[in-house]
This record gives structure tokens, C-alpha cells and sequence, in this order.
């Protein structure tokens, strides 16, 4: 029998990583409270530039997710009601402004958050704009907001093996032109407010790290996706992704992404497993639950279910990577962030890549949150891979009903995916 | 048969028009959002017609695809994929919303998965909606690709000449509405909202030489009598039926304008969408324009924009002291009693006194 690994020995990397954050974010208190500019931006917009001016920043993605961790989504849901916001439209996106109106610095999240100068983000979705100018209404933030543009070309080849290589066919010259636009009229925004200069060859270094980092998560991604059993589940790959993530581009987040691999490969090699007795592989098709991330571990005792694949791990390994020419930097930039939601929803794109994971993951069920994505659930199911829909989002208390899901999930195992585990393990 | 009744004729079966185009071996472009060259497709020699929904109607099948659109695009998707509308040689979904966007993909996924027969040949016109050099450089080429699309479809070239001839036309229809508008700021006003809704979105189902023909003998003779309970101003989601107008109006109001896109917004200030404090300037002008009593925002459930409006619009118009009434989640199905209920205490404040005109 494997060892199993997670309740003993987190992963050291993602308990370093956690630290690391810690002090971080203590110095990016410290560095805005002295006088320096921050910038709030949103996970799928551009941030290389600020990494490679060293202007700080904060991922509002990665606020919402410890506010939600805190237990303060719902309250600060409630701050922004109170100011006649909406609560139901968005919330993983909104809640960090609920946090602006928090004025109890003591019992804030980590102290809470700054008040940024700029907010950053691509036009995606229909609440973005709103609640980005609401950012900047409420706070007197600048809003500064990177187009949306929407490919109308046919893919004739899976655009992940292509997309490192070939990401300006695939994405479209005019909507990088148009990016790279933005981008200039960005750091100009940036050079003229703050003082600071952009060096090309300092940003051609973020690059390469993060094409490095980019390439250490997809080997690790590789690497779990042909164990079995799983050296590791979602919980512990999550934090582990994640935190280098929000510091793409620094020699840190590359060492870290390095030293998740190098310890999945130890556990592999040493016949470590995330459950004595896996018997079921699963994904888990969506936003992470921030609030309970200890909810993924809930069924591998009874039913040897592990969480293998999230996209978080998945996206890093697929999504980020892009040769380029270093006389042009912006523009792979651009060509990094243009299609990203495309990627990650888009009919089509998302639907083939969630059963191209799922498959080289060999799941055999999947679980799913949220209203969109049926084509990502058609696809799986078509391919044979059952999925549970599950309603609700992952950052509001009060759409997220542990024990209903639990039931929900158990009964999926048992009914549908126990059947397609046990012919998967007798073609072993 | 009056002007109007032609004009609410148009409205109520809005194929009518596309469906004699066809029979007359010309070509009908459906078209979905508020950012479609109607020009274009005039000046190609095409009838545009903009593609509505059917609140009453089960939306079954798009359901199977999109449960997290909003019931007007469900309901769209709905009727491509049952073959209500049979009519289109090309439908052209524009980039106004993400709705739309995904519209397309989804239209373009279904397609490539199950060739559904019904669906006609679908085009995506990306916009960019920032006032930024680089975004107008974007959108000259997408309305370039349009062209040529538009062209190949009509079979001719599309030139200066025809361009200028349609942009006339709209022009004209443009004029023709505004004193449409002006029937409804009248005191009392000439024309209901219910009535505004239909004589505005028959033109955008029908020809507009025909539609500037009936307007110009609408505003010939106008409707006898007038309107002179609570004026409201209506912003909020996009409304392409009239059940909620008709809800206001039997509650002891008449809106005597709008800034959605089936309605006045369709003609007035930028193109949509707005951002929250464009938006908000642009309501607050157009109610003090309109001599509105009062804003209501009719926010149908799935609108992820419009809610993150109502703060700032209401702090504009708190500043001019019109009062604004937000009414949210509201289901596409219109929803008299909800209106009856909210609309009853909100008027009780904005005019306490019904019969001061």
C-alpha cells in the first residue's frame, strides 16, 4: 500500500509559498503606506508590465480568495449591497470592493488591502466594466481598461499544442495591434504617474521567466497526470500553482514552480500517494472553493476519491507559454493575454481542452460549478466521462451548501462514476 | 388602417416584412445587439432586421447549451435552433455584449458538433467599445470585413454612392423619430411608451423607406387626446416586448422615454453599451430632456451590467431631484403585478396628486 502523503506532509513548497506570501504582502503594505502607487488588476489581464517597472500590485482574484478563505465574503457582500451594488451578479470579482468599504482595519484580511491607485482590467464579462468604474468611482482610483476582442476564426488544430508557437495566427494580428496599443498607452500612463521607466531588457527577463515557470508547471502537470495513483490532489496543487502565479516573472515564482515539480517527482519516485486507496479520479471543472478548500478532500476516505485536475495547474501548463522575439516583448504579451478567456471559456476552445485534460488524466468523473460551461459538460460526458453540475459560486457563503453538495457528490460516485472507475482500473 | 396600427401590425408579427423581401428573391440579414451597421447592410441593398425574443415561449433546446444566458438570448438561440427564423440569409451577431459573444461561439460550437439544419450561416462583428485611436483602428478593419461579407452576400459592390444614399435614408428615419420623441414630451404627452416601443422597433424589422412613410403620416396625425399621468423615464436592460410599458401604463404612469436599444436609445447619444457614469450623465440629460417625473430602471434578470449602474445614476439624478425607482431580477415574462405593486408606492411619492398635468 502507498503512503498517503497530504494529511501527514503538506507539500513544503506550497507551505513556503504561503509564508512567502505573507511577507509579501506585509512589505506591499509597507511599500503603499511609504508612498508608493499599487495597482489592483484582474487575474486575466496583463500584469507584466507592472512586474517589469516593479510597481506593486495585487491580483483581485487572489484578494477575493483570501477574503473568502477569512470568512469575510458574505459580509463584505453586504458592505457593497448596502451601497446599492448588486451581490449576485460576479461576486468572485466584486468582493474586493466590497473590501474597500471595510473600516475596521484590525479585523480585516491580512490587514487589508490597500487603497490602489489603478485598476486594471480587460472589458470581459458584463459586470467587469461596472464594477471596475465602480473601483474607480468609490475610490478615486484610475480605472484603465484593456479591450475585449472576440476571434471569429476557426481553429483548424488543438490551440495548445499550438498556441506557444504560433499564437499570432491563432490569436490575430489586429487583436494583438490592438493590445500592443494598449500596452504602450498603459506604460505611458505608468511612466508619466509614477516616474518610473520601463526597461525593455528588464521586461524581456520577466518574459523568460515566466516561459521558465510556465514550462516547470506543465511537466508537473504532465507528471501527475500519469501517475497513479496521484502523487498530490488539487488541495495541496492549488496554493502551489497559484501563489508563484501571482508573482509570474520574478526568479522566485520560477524556483517555486521548479520546487513543485521536483517534490510531485520525489513523492512519485518514493511511491507517495494523496490517498492509500485511490480508486476514483476526479476534476474539478471551475473556480477553486477558496471559502473550503478541505472540502476536496472530503470523499477520499469513503470512496478513495482523489481531485486530480484543476485548471489552475492545467492553464499554467497549457495557457501561458509564448516564444517570442525579444526585439518585440510587448507584443507577446499581448499575445499571451488576447485570447486567455477564450482559453479558459470559450465554447469550443475550453469544452476540447477540459476532455483533452481529462483524458490525459485518465478522470473518471467530473464536477463542475457554476450555470455555464454545457459544452465543456457535453464534451465530457460525450467522451464518456460523467459530470456533476453543481450550482453556485465559489466565493459566497450563502450560495455554497456543504452538506448538499457532499450528498450530491457521494451519490454521483456511487450511481455514475464508481461504474467507469472500475472498468478503467481492470484495463490496468 | 391608421399609421399606428401599420406600425404595431409590423411590430407584432415582425417576419412580415423580411418574409415579402424574400419572396421577392431578395436577401434578409438577421442581425443581434445594438452595434450593427444598419447602413452597411442598406447600402449592400439588404433588409437588416434585428432578431428578437418570445418571453412565452419554452426555450428547451437552448437551454441544453446556455442555462446561464439571459432569457432574451436563450430565447434567440431558441429560435434558430427551432427554425423560427427561416428567413435569414446570414445572421451577423455583434460584439455589444458578452452575451453575444458567446452567442456566437455557442452557435458556432452546435454548429460544429451537430450541423443543425436550421441554423443559417452565421458572421461575428467584433467591436471595440473604448474611445481610444487604437480601438477605432480595430473597428475600421472588422467594419471593412463586414463589407466585403455583405457585398458577397448581396452580389454587388457596395459603393460610395449607395453608402451615402442609405446614410440619407437613416438620416431621415433619424429626423422622423426624433419628432416621434417629441409627441412624447409633449404635456401631455401624444404618444404612449406602449405605442413609442412599437412605431421605434417596427423600424428595425422593417424597411426604412417603408417605416419613414408610416412615420411621416403618424406625425401627420398624431393620436387624439394625450397622456397626462406620472411621466417616466425607462432605463435599465434592453426591452423588446411591450409587457412591461404596458404594466407602467395601466399603473397610472406613461414613459415618455427610454435609453435601451429597442427603444429611443436605439437613436440617441453614443452607441451602446455605456459605461457607469456615461450612462448615468446620459439618463439624467435624457429625463430632464423628456420632462420626466421620475427614473425607473426595469432590470430583467441576467442583466450583469445595468446593476452596477444604479448607484451613480442615482446619485446624478438625486442631484436634479428626480427620483429613481430600480426594480431588478425581473423575469423576461413581464410581471404586472411585481410592476403594479412597486410602480403603486413610487408614484404615491413622485405625484402624490395624479390629476396636476
Amino acid at each position: 500500500m502507498t503512503e498517503r502523503a497530504t494529511d501527514r506532509t503538506p507539500l513544503r513548497c506550497a507551505l513556503d509559498a504561503t509564508s512567502y506570501q505573507r511577507d509579501w504582502f506585509r512589505d506591499l503594505q509597507r511599500r503603499v503606506a511609504s508612498g508608493e502607487p499599487l495597482v489592483l488588476v484582474n487575474a486575466d489581464a496583463p500584469q507584466e508590465i507592472f512586474r517589469a517597472m516593479d510597481v506593486p500590485y495585487v491580483v483581485n482574484q487572489w484578494w477575493a480568495s483570501v477574503v473568502a478563505a477569512k470568512q469575510r465574503a458574505g459580509e463584505y457582500l453586504e458592505l457593497l449591497r448596502a451601497r446599492g451594488y448588486p451581490t449576485d451578479v460576479d461576486p468572485y470579482s466584486a468582493v474586493a470592493l466590497g473590501s474597500l468599504f471595510d473600516t475596521d482595519a484590525a479585523r480585516a484580511p491580512w490587514g487589508g488591502l490597500p487603497r490602489p491607485t489603478f485598476v486594471v482590467a480587460e472589458l470581459q464579462g458584463e459586470a467587469t466594466r461596472g464594477i471596475f468604474e465602480a473601483w474607480a468611482l468609490e475610490s478615486g482610483a484610475t480605472f484603465f481598461a484593456f479591450e475585449k476582442t472576440v476571434s471569429a476564426v476557426d481553429l483548424d488544430a488543438p490551440w495548445w499544442d499550438l498556441m506557444a508557437a504560433d499564437w499570432e495566427r491563432l490569436v490575430g494580428a489586429d487583436r494583438i495591434d490592438l493590445m500592443t496599443a494598449e500596452l504602450v498607452e498603459l506604460v505611458a500612463l505608468l511612466e508619466r504617474t509614477t516616474g518610473r521607466r520601463l526597461d525593455e531588457a528588464r521586461l524581456v527577463r520577466v518574459l523568460d521567466l515566466i516561459n521558465e515557470q510556465e514550462g516547470w508547471f506543465r511537466r508537473t502537470r504532465d507528471l501527475i497526470a500519469r501517475s497513479v495513483p496521484a502523487p498530490v490532489d488539487v488541495a495541496d496543487v492549488i496554493p502551489a500553482t497559484m501563489i508563484p502565479q501571482w508573482h509570474r516573472g520574478t526568479e522566485w515564482a520560477r524556483d517555486m514552480a521548479k520546487r513543485l515539480h521536483d517534490e510531485v517527482a520525489e513523492r512519485v519516485a518514493q511511491g507517495v500517494a494523496a490517498c492509500d486507496d485511490e480508486r476514483i479520479r476526479l476534476m474539478w471543472v471551475g473556480r477553486g472553493i477558496w471559502s473550503d478548500l478541505s472540502f476536496y478532500r472530503e470523499l477520499r476516505d469513503d470512496h478513495g476519491a482523489v481531485f486530480v485536475w484543476s485548471m489552475y495547474l492545467g492553464m499554467a501548463a497549457d495557457g501561458y507559454v509564448r516564444a517570442y522575439d525579444p526585439a518585440a516583448p510587448l507584443r507577446s504579451v499581448a499575445g499571451r493575454f488576447a485570447a486567455f478567456a477564450e482559453q479558459l471559456h470559450m465554447p469550443g476552445w475550453a469544452s476540447t481542452w477540459h476532455v483533452k485534460e481529462a483524458l490525459g488524466h485518465r478522470v473518471d468523473g467530473a464536477v463542475q460549478i457554476g450555470e455555464g460551461g454545457m459544452f465543456s459538460t457535453h464534451a465530457l460526458e460525450r467522451a464518456g466521462i460523467p459530470v456533476l453540475r453543481l450550482a453556485g459560486n465559489n466565493v459566497d457563503p450563502g450560495a455554497w451548501d456543504r452538506d448538499a453538495v457532499r450528498a450530491a457528490l457521494a451519490d454521483f460516485i456511487e450511481t455514475r462514476v464508481a461504474p467507469v472507475a472500475a472498468r478503467r482500473r481492470a484495463r490496468r | 388602417m391608421t399609421a399606428l396600427d401599420e406600425l404595431a401590425l409590423h411590430y407584432r408579427d415582425r417576419a412580415r416584412a423580411a418574409r415579402a423581401w424574400r419572396r421577392a428573391d431578395a436577401a434578409v440579414v438577421g442581425y443581434v445587439g445594438t452595434n450593427f451597421p444598419v447602413e452597411l447592410a442598406l447600402a449592400a441593398g439588404l433588409l437588416p432586421v434585428r432578431l428578437w425574443g418570445d418571453p412565452t415561449a419554452s426555450t428547451t433546446l437552448a437551454d441544453n447549451y446556455t442555462p446561464e444566458f439571459d432569457h432574451t438570448t436563450r430565447s434567440i438561440l431558441q429560435r434558430l435552433l427551432d427554425g423560427t427564423f427561416d428567413f435569414l440569409d446570414l445572421l451577423v451577431i455583434d460584439h455589444s455584449s458578452e452575451a453575444n459573444a458567446m452567442l456566437f461561439a455557442s452557435l458556432r460550437e452546435i454548429e460544429r458538433v451537430e450541423r443543425v439544419p436550421s441554423l443559417p450561416p452565421v458572421a461575428f462583428f467584433d467591436r471595440a467599445h473604448l474611445a481610444r485611436p487604437s480601438s477605432h483602428r480595430y473597428n475600421a478593419r472588422r467594419a471593412d470585413e463586414l463589407a466585403a461579407r455583405l457585398a458577397s452576400l448581396a452580389g454587388r459592390v457596395i459603393t460610395d454612392e449607395a453608402r451615402r444614399s442609405a446614410a440619407a435614408l437613416r438620416a431621415r428615419q433619424r429626423e422622423l423619430l426624433d419628432r416621434i420623441a417629441d409627441l412624447r414630451t409633449q404635456r401631455p404627452a401624444r404618444l404612449s411608451g406602449t405605442d413609442a416601443l412599437r412605431v421605434i422597433g417596427a423600424g428595425l424589422v422593417m424597411a426604412p423607406a417603408e417605416h419613414c412613410a408610416l412615420l411621416a403620416r403618424l406625425i401627420a396625425d398624431p393620436p387624439s387626446g394625450g397622456h397626462s399621468e406620472a411621466r417616466l423615464f425607462v432605463t435599465g436592460s434592453g426591452h423588446d416586448q411591450t409587457g412591461y410599458y404596458e404594466a407602467i401604463e395601466r399603473s397610472g404612469a406613461v414613459v415618455v422615454g427610454e435609453d435601451h436599444a429597442w427603444g429611443d436609445g436605439a437613436w440617441h447619444g453614443t452607441p451602446l453599451p455605456r459605461g457607469i457614469v456615461e450612462r448615468a450623465a446620459h439618463v439624467t440629460e435624457r429625463a430632464i430632456a423628456t420632462g420626466a417625473d421620475a427614473v425607473v430602471a426595469l432590470i430583467l434578470s441576467g442583466d450583469a451590467a445595468s446593476p452596477w449602474q444604479v448607484p451613480e445614476m442615482r446619485r446624478r439624478l438625486d442631484a436634479v431631484s428626480i427620483p429613481l425607482l430600480s426594480i431588478d431580477h425581473l423575469p423576461y415574462a413581464a410581471s404586472e403585478d411585481l410592476i403594479a405593486t412597486k410602480l403603486a408606492a413610487f408614484l404615491a411619492v413622485v405625484r402624490p396628486d395624479p390629476d396636476v398635468a
